[in-house]
């Protein structure tokens, strides 16, 4: 059988399989790493990641496996890949967080990096309260303490 | 617990979440400090370090001079520094107008120990005068590949960038604290390959160590003592990517008997002045034997007996003698003006070339004059093989108005002409 036919099941937390080709297999870098030890089992279990994530996460490698395959017209094909990507990560909150951690486990760095990047362009412009109210991070500074850090990098907080 | 309530940037992990940090600016990472303990120092973990008072202290006006702005920046700083520990930084940048004590800002770069993994560094400062001994400087940093300041004044002392692993450098200086006393600079950095310098020559460059250098953009400026500077000229000879301005070719008309034959330069950008000679060109020219493409970005200069024999300026008997010698293949002229005179000389390379077979003139994009109907039209003429019967030419259009026909006319009026009367000159 040829490499580039070969099947590989991916198995989500639900125990749900997911068939895809070697070469999108191996856009997940753990992945790339068990076949290269030798694991020639043709299923791999990927335990910390649920069926609905693991999914997109395969969605996205396809994409950018067919898209790195395809010869020629390369400027066209980024494009395409950009607007791919950005529909890709406008997502809600929660599945984006699930999807940075599946691309940080899998080690899938184009998709972690977009990951990464939405995040940051989301808090960007953001007042500290809502960008805690957003990420539902508590606040555990007591009033004093807060005023330290304020006072600490004062040049930053004030406009 | 429902997914809403729990704290969900908090569950990813740190390295992910100094990850996303790293898309901020500095000031905006900081300002995440103020989240929660956990948050306090974690923009410290971004191992790119962006620091401009500009955008820290900006945008409104007068905050740098309210009371205690400063001096916190200048704490951030001490910080960001002093708890770099475990994350060494590897790309610094600085940038920094007055009233930032003076003795910090170059404790923050001198203060070497935190930087060892360091790759890239640049700085622009008006009087940072880190270079009391820049060859000590560098040496704390051993792994440095690019370096890049701005902005620099040098002391008076005597200066050598020295780097065992520098690949890209950068210098924008303005000279010298005391032009009684200009200092001399010694390049020992036996990996450079690109150099870009921009400075008034200096009195001296005792010794200057490039052998792998492959591109150099040079920007003197004309100072007191300009006797050694072809010890630099002579240590650029393996360059095969050479950027001239107009300022450089004067200073360069003072090696002309020391010129350095430029065995690998395949690619000479000239910047002109209409104030300014080309008495070296001849020289250079004639001492690139591998040369293939020709820029020059305008053509009009000031006339010297000296120019002659590369340009018509002057009629004279071995009127493009230096360019019968000349291998380029392309020639491209840039902010073409449409004058008489740049028409002139066109066509005089167009004849004396000898091996050339692409030109593309482009005419000037920026401040046209709105009457030059000419150039207004043209935004780029290409002709190809231009010592060849089969000349084609193609004429690229500012204006979408513009006919077929009107095209070619004016592609025939400023250069299928010549082409003609070179064929005819050859034949």
């Amino acid at each position: 059988m040829s490499e580039s036919n070969k099947k590989i099941s991916l198995i989500s937390s639900e125990g749900e399989a997911f068939e895809v080709s070697e070469a999108v297999a191996r856009e997940f870098e753990i992945v790339a790493h068990m076949l290269e030890d030798g694991c020639s089992g043709s299923s791999i279990p990927i335990t910390t990641v649920d069926s609905n994530i693991l999914g997109k996460v395969i969605e996205y490698c396809t994409k950018h496996v067919e898209v790195g395959n395809v010869e020629g017209n390369s400027e066209k094909a980024e494009k395409d890949l950009e607007e791919f990507d950005k529909r890709f990560i406008a997502v809600e909150m929660n599945t984006l967080f699930s999807l940075i951690l599946a691309a940080n486990y899998l080690n899938v760095k184009g998709l972690l990096n977009i990951g990464c990047q939405k995040v940051a362009d989301t808090i960007k412009d953001m007042k500290p309260e809502e960008v805690r109210s957003i990420f539902n991070i508590e606040n555990d500074y007591t009033p004093a303490e807060e005023e330290v850090v304020r006072k600490e990098n004062e040049w930053a907080f004030q406009p | 617990m429902g997914a809403e309530k729990m704290d969900r940037i908090g569950s990813l992990p740190e390295e992910v979440l100094s990850h996303i940090l790293s898309f901020l600016t500095t000031k905006e990472a900081a300002i995440t400090s103020i989240l929660s303990k956990r948050w306090r120092n974690l923009f410290t973990l971004v191992p790119n370090l962006d620091i401009d008072d500009s955008v820290f202290l900006n945008p409104e006006e007068g905050k740098r001079e309210r009371d205690g702005i400063l001096q916190s920046f200048m704490d951030f700083v001490d910080r960001v520094l002093a708890l770099q520990g475990d994350t060494p930084i590897k790309k610094f940048s600085l940038k920094c107008k007055t009233g930032i004590d003076t003795d910090r800002v170059n404790r923050w770069i001198r203060t070497n120990t935190f930087l060892p993994m360091l790759k890239t560094l640049s700085f622009e400062s008006k009087w940072i005068l880190l270079c009391d001994d820049l060859e000590v400087f560098l040496s704390a940093f051993p792994l440095l590949e690019e370096f890049y300041m701005a902005d620099i004044e040098w002391p008076e002392t005597d200066e050598s960038v020295s780097s065992q692993s520098l690949r890209k450098l950068t210098i924008y200086a303005c000279g010298f604290e005391d032009f009684q006393n200009p200092m001399s600079i010694s390049f020992d950095t036996p990996k450079l390959v690109y150099l870009e310098y921009s400075d008034f020559v200096a009195a001296d460059y005792p010794k200057v160590n490039l052998p792998n250098l492959a591109e150099a953009v040079l920007d003197f400026k004309v100072s007191l003592r300009l006797g050694n500077v072809w010890k630099l000229v002579k240590g650029l000879r393996n360059v095969n990517k050479l950027f001239i301005s107009a300022e450089t070719l004067e200073v360069l008309s003072l090696c002309c008997e020391s010129m350095p034959v430029f065995n690998n330069l395949k690619s000479l950008h000239i910047i002109c002045d209409a104030d300014l000679g080309w008495q070296a060109m001849p020289a250079l020219l004639r001492n690139c034997p591998h040369l293939e493409t020709l820029i020059l970005k305008g053509l009009l200069h000031h006339v010297t007996d000296k120019c002659g024999d590369v340009c018509d300026c002057i009629s004279r008997e071995d009127k493009g003698r230096s360019l019968l010698s000349c291998p380029v293949k392309k020639l491209e002229i840039r902010e073409f003006q449409g004058t008489v005179r740049e028409k002139e000389m066109i066509r005089h390379f167009l004849e004396s070339f000898p091996c050339l077979d692409d030109m593309e003139v482009y005419a000037n994009q920026n401040g046209n004059d709105p009457r030059n109907v000419e150039v207004n039209r043209i935004y780029k003429i290409v002709a190809y093989k231009v010592h060849v019967v089969e000349v084609s030419t193609e004429t690229v259009l500012q204006s979408k108005t513009m006919s077929q026909s009107q095209m070619e006319e004016i592609s025939s009026q400023v250069i299928f002409s010549y082409i003609k009367q070179t064929i005819t000159v050859l034949s």
